[in-house]
């Protein structure tokens, strides 16, 4: 009965359409299906009329597009989502430097307490991140950054996640590699930015797309350390949206949409060297 | 095959000192961050979790804090919850996620687009999908109960449910000794939690069966081993580092869950971790004591709890890990 | 595209890290704390009234509030107004700073960080919880002053039973905050509905109001008599209709563990088992019900009175006639229960806190508490508001606005002490375990109990 095989390498073999394949596809179907059901539902009900959404009907009769533009005006979103992009932009960029070198000490130099430091740095996943805000919010204060930009940034651009990411990855480089680079006269610094980022070109992506989300879904955070409108981010703008709202449903996801479609943009641009990167190597320890 | 273990060194480099220097330069901007903006707040929350502490500093209690998590069944709940919360979602979204990337590894079509579908959930902010799922669980609007009754199922108040999912299962099917169990709340979180993870779990586990050489599989075939114990003996074995890692995700994300809990309680019915509690994980009440009612030093006190038996747990899970996974070099 | 982007990032981060890298780490100084400001204002000879002797000119009040939209453009309109006309350059700057949740944390972290506003809105168990850490200051002082407090005609021009909430026994009896308009807590009912089961009139008794909502449920139909969306103030309410109370006046003991506590739960658990009352699964859902002509009754805030109608007018169910009552009650008279946020003013320097406490005067007069009552559709807490054209006009418009605000008289505050919050969630589980089942007796007790741990916790 193998009349659908494996695909390993470059060995692949036709196939005939059979019942089995025929399941596969309509297993990976209603996965798909499923994934993309609370989507399909969020922007099919961001087109209804109040009425519409009340009676629980599941098509729109019309594409009402005025509740985007009601929700687009009932808030300053350009300026935030301006601000949303630029924070978020800074945050990858400090976060991937940070996380580059940090993984890479870990992974392939030899430091005393290398695995004590890594292993406190482990830690720190396990602490509910709402603990550290008030004390953030005091050291912000006391570092004059209240109501700024980098009050938004700087605290995101070391990730912990992100460095046992990058370190797993960097660890899936051939030893070889670098025995080889040693004998160029290659030093630590070089051999990181000219073979191993662009080695691990995939990972950086996926940490960069990780930070991405990380700092555009921000919520408490920015709240709390902002007090003018011209310093808020996105989701300050959908929240307030949310509650004031929540009999707009309409409107709701209207607002939530124009959110998450940035994201979504964002990753199908990086898909591919996201998934590419996980493929190559895998996450070996 | 070689395989070794994690900790095994390769030979020492020469230039032992110079490195060690160079190591610490180059963990330095991520440890000064870390210090800055996780380690001292850490510190911090400690000297909090000992003292009376209403909005601001009052006397000094000792452990008193302590003792009042582990005296409270609030608390004991709320970690009934969480280990519900845990075991409900855990296994499942990695034997999910395992299914689909295997059907995924196949000789398909369309791989690229199944992936990237399967991916979208983890990237939208939960703030929005969380109140989408609220939504559609509406009993009285949403496609979900619509969709039961056209099965002839009877419809349910998903959110709005304490009663455990045993005893609305025991009740339906005439069954009297079935009985207890996750809320039928918690387990519509459940579904969320699996809907947000699974495509995550699926593209690492991809990810993981593409680093399999072919060359096992092909030579384990020649020997005539059939696609169950290609899968039993090769995929699996191979695939525990992975296995692993995601597991260890899952489970510290789990004990510090909170986002969609918030959103999702707070949506439907206005009161986070409800109905009645059973939806109130360990982060839960750790957040209902921290702002619904400002007593840090218990709220922090809670927290280090949490903190401890996470740490416990990931500490077994390596254990267990080094027992278990396999690792190729 | 995305390559580039992705390299120009690193290209970057590069760049950065080296300039970092050569610099040594500065460890951040901590500023030097201000020195504290004087609290104490220089005694006179008047020492009777010492605010009347502060100058506030030219002070700047930090202002952080709720408002978006509408209402934001209304406060911006009654601070503009402010900001110009006063005689003395004060300048209110209003900071937007989320949603009551949002403020309140906002405003805690602010607290331990020792930086406050000068002015915000809060409800008046948050501003207790604040005045516990000391930052609040009491408003007494500034009301009775000579020369900036109200005269005795404009005392009698308040409707201080819905200012009760404001003054606190635990603080002396004193105000804390100060509201400008206040909601409240009334029954929607379907008119034309009612008429058809050949009632004319909404029910004035519970036993009525059960016996109209089994009338009116239909399992076939999908209709029921009431729509019940369960808070603590929904259950302030029933309680207050059975002539009870939550807490008592001195806001030390807990009050609903009485007779009339168990005739509330006995009620909804009445409503429940004969199945004329549902829960609904969403904030608002009984708005939606209700518009849809799937429930007869809802209990709400008038706040959500344009909602209702605008809901009803674009429902597919097609518009109906309805209006808004008191609840029915068992007390001679009715009762309605009163709410709504205040704004309280945070200790600075004295000037700056007289500064502020103009504002909340300025913001007081008729012609602003009328249009910030009719922007939020709250309800001004001054009769003579009431006589502005504008205000007749707004009324005329909305009649069930109208309706609701004769029962302003019969208005009683919730209770609003510090930790009211904690106690609002075990009240709200309270009614949901008796609703799912439980007995109303233990039910209460248990958390009559609970209730009074958080009130002994809080003294």
């Amino acid at each position: 009965m193998t009349t659908w095989t494996l695909s390993l390498g470059q060995q692949r073999i036709r196939l005939r359409i059979t019942p089995m394949r025929v399941v596969l596809y309509l297993v990976l179907i209603a996965g798909a299906f499923v994934a993309m059901f609370p989507f399909i539902w969020m922007i099919l009900t961001s087109f209804k009329s109040y009425g519409e959404v009340t009676a629980g009907r599941f098509f729109p009769r019309e594409l009402r597009w005025q509740n985007y533009v009601e929700a687009w005006n009932a808030a300053p979103f350009g300026r935030y989502f301006l601000n949303s992009l630029f924070i978020a932009m800074a945050t990858i960029a400090g976060d991937l430097f940070s996380g580059i070198l940090a993984a890479y000490a870990f992974a392939r130099m030899e430091f005393p307490g290398r695995n004590v430091i890594f292993f406190l740095f482990l830690a720190t996943l396990m602490i509910p991140g709402e603990l550290t805000v008030l004390p953030n919010f005091l050291t912000i204060r006391r570092l004059g950054w209240y109501n700024t930009y980098q009050a938004q940034i700087i605290p995101f651009t070391a990730s912990v996640f992100h460095i046992f990411l990058l370190r797993q990855f960097f660890m899936g480089i051939p030893r070889e590699y670098w025995d080889a680079a040693l004998l160029d006269g290659c030093s630590h610094f070089r051999y990181l930015w000219s073979i191993v980022v662009p080695l691990s070109r995939p990972a950086v992506v996926t940490v960069a797309l990780l930070s991405f989300i990380g700092s555009w879904n921000a919520f408490l955070w920015p709240l709390i350390v902002t007090s003018s409108e011209n310093m808020r981010p996105i989701q300050v703008g959908l929240r307030s949206f949310v509650v004031e709202e929540a009999t707009q449903t309409q409107l709701m996801m209207a607002a939530a949409t124009m959110v998450i479609v940035p994201i979504i943009i964002f990753y199908l641009f990086t898909q591919k060297y996201f998934t590419e990167g996980l493929t190559m190597t895998g996450l070996k320890g | 095959m070689a395989q070794t273990q994690q900790g095994q060194r390769s030979r020492r480099p020469p230039w032992r000192r110079g490195e060690a220097v160079l190591g610490f330069l180059y963990i330095l901007p991520a440890t000064v961050i870390l210090g800055v903006f996780h380690f001292w707040p850490m510190i911090y929350a400690v000297y909090i979790s000992l003292h009376r502490w209403r909005v601001i500093k009052q006397a000094y209690v000792g452990l008193a804090n302590y003792k009042w998590v582990l005296t409270n069944p609030k608390f004991w709940n709320a970690l009934k919850v969480t280990i519900y919360y845990v075991i409900g979602t855990v296994p499942i979204q990695l034997a999910l996620g395992l299914v689909l990337a295997y059907l995924l590894f196949q000789d398909i079509k369309g791989r690229e687009a199944f992936r990237t579908i399967y991916f979208l959930p983890y990237i939208t902010s939960t703030i929005a999908s969380g109140a989408v799922f609220a939504w559609m669980f509406n009993p009285q609007e949403g496609p979900i109960n619509r969709f039961l009754e056209k099965l002839g199922l009877p419809p349910q108040r998903w959110l709005l449910e304490p009663r455990g999912i045993f005893t609305l299962l025991g009740d339906y099917l005439h069954i009297p000794w079935l009985h207890g169990g996750p809320s039928l709340a918690l387990v519509t979180i459940m579904i969320f939690v699996i809907w947000f993870w699974v495509g995550y779990d699926a593209t690492i586990f991809l990810a993981g069966l593409g680093s399999i050489p072919s060359e096992l599989y092909e030579a384990a075939r020649i020997d005539g081993a059939n696609r169950w114990q290609l899968f039993r003996h090769i995929t699996l074995p191979l695939l525990s580092p992975t296995t692993f890692f995601l597991s260890l995700v899952a489970v510290i994300g789990s004990f510090k869950a909170f986002n969609h809990i918030f959103i999702m309680t707070d949506a439907s019915s206005g009161s986070v971790g409800g109905p009645l509690d059973t939806t109130t994980t360990v982060t839960i009440l750790f957040f209902k004591n921290f702002y619904d009612v400002p007593t840090y030093g218990k709220a922090a006190a809670i927290a280090f709890v949490l903190f401890i038996i996470i740490l416990v747990l990931s500490l077994l899970q390596n254990w267990l890990a080094s027992k278990r996974v396999f690792y190729m070099e | 595209m995305t390559r580039k982007l992705v390299y120009l990032t690193v290209a970057l981060a590069l760049v950065v890290g080296m300039l970092a890298a050569c610099a040594p780490k500065a460890t951040p100084t901590p500023e030097p704390t201000k020195p504290p400001a004087q609290a104490e204002p220089t005694k006179t000879q008047e020492e009777l009234d010492p605010i009347s002797q502060l100058d506030p000119s030219g002070q700047e009040v930090l202002f952080w509030h709720v408002s978006t939209r509408k209402h934001e453009k209304a406060l911006m309109e009654i601070i503009d107004g402010f900001n110009n006309s006063n005689p003395y350059g004060i300048k209110v700057v209003p900071e937007y700073a989320g949603y009551y949740g949002d403020i309140y944390k906002k405003i805690l972290a602010g607290i331990a960080a020792g930086e406050t506003p000068d002015l915000a809105i809060g409800y008046a168990n948050q501003v207790a919880e604040y005045a516990k850490a000391g930052v609040i200051v009491p408003l007494d002082p500034f009301m009775n002053s000579k020369k900036y407090g109200f005269t005795e005609e404009e005392k009698k021009d308040f409707m201080w039973n819905l200012l009760e909430g404001d003054r606190r026994p635990e603080f002396g009896g004193q105000y804390l905050s100060f509201a400008h308009s206040r909601s409240m807590q009334v029954m929607y009912y379907n008119v034309d509905w009612l008429k058809e089961m050949g009632y004319d009139g909404p029910p004035k008794t519970w036993a009525e109001f059960k016996e109209m909502c089994m009338k009116a449920t239909d399992p076939e139909k999908g209709t029921h008599g009431y729509a019940y969306s369960g808070s603590a103030s929904l259950f302030a309410t029933l309680v207050f209709t059975f002539g009870g109370d939550i807490v008592t006046k001195d806001n030390q003991k807990v009050a609903f563990n009485s007779e009339a506590g168990l005739k509330a739960l006995q009620l909804l658990k009445d409503l429940f088992d004969s199945g004329c009352a549902y829960e609904v699964a969403e904030r608002y859902g009984d708005q939606k019900d209700f518009a849809n002509r799937r429930a007869l009754f809802t209990f709400g805030s008038t706040a959500g009175l344009p909602y209702y109608r605008s809901a009803i007018e674009e429902s597919e169910a097609g518009p109906f006639n309805w209006d808004v009552d008191a609840p029915p009650h068992e007390t001679p008279k009715p009762v309605v229960n009163v709410y709504g946020p205040s704004a309280a003013i945070f200790k600075s320097v004295p000037e700056r806190e007289l500064a502020g406490w103009l504002f909340l005067k300025y913001w007081a007069e008729p012609e602003n508490v009328a249009k910030w009552a009719m922007t939020a559709n709250y309800f001004p807490i001054r009769k003579s508001a009431i006589e502005l054209p504008e205000m007749q006009e707004y009324m005329k418009k909305n009649p069930q606005y109208k309706k609701a605000f004769t029962l302003l008289p019969y208005g009683r505050m919730e209770p609003s002490v510090a930790g009211y919050q904690q106690i609002r969630g075990i009240i709200a589980d309270m009614m949901k375990q008796v609703i799912e089942g439980a007995d109303p007796q233990q039910a209460l007790e248990a958390a009559a109990q609970q209730a009074q741990e958080v009130l002994d916790q809080n003294k």
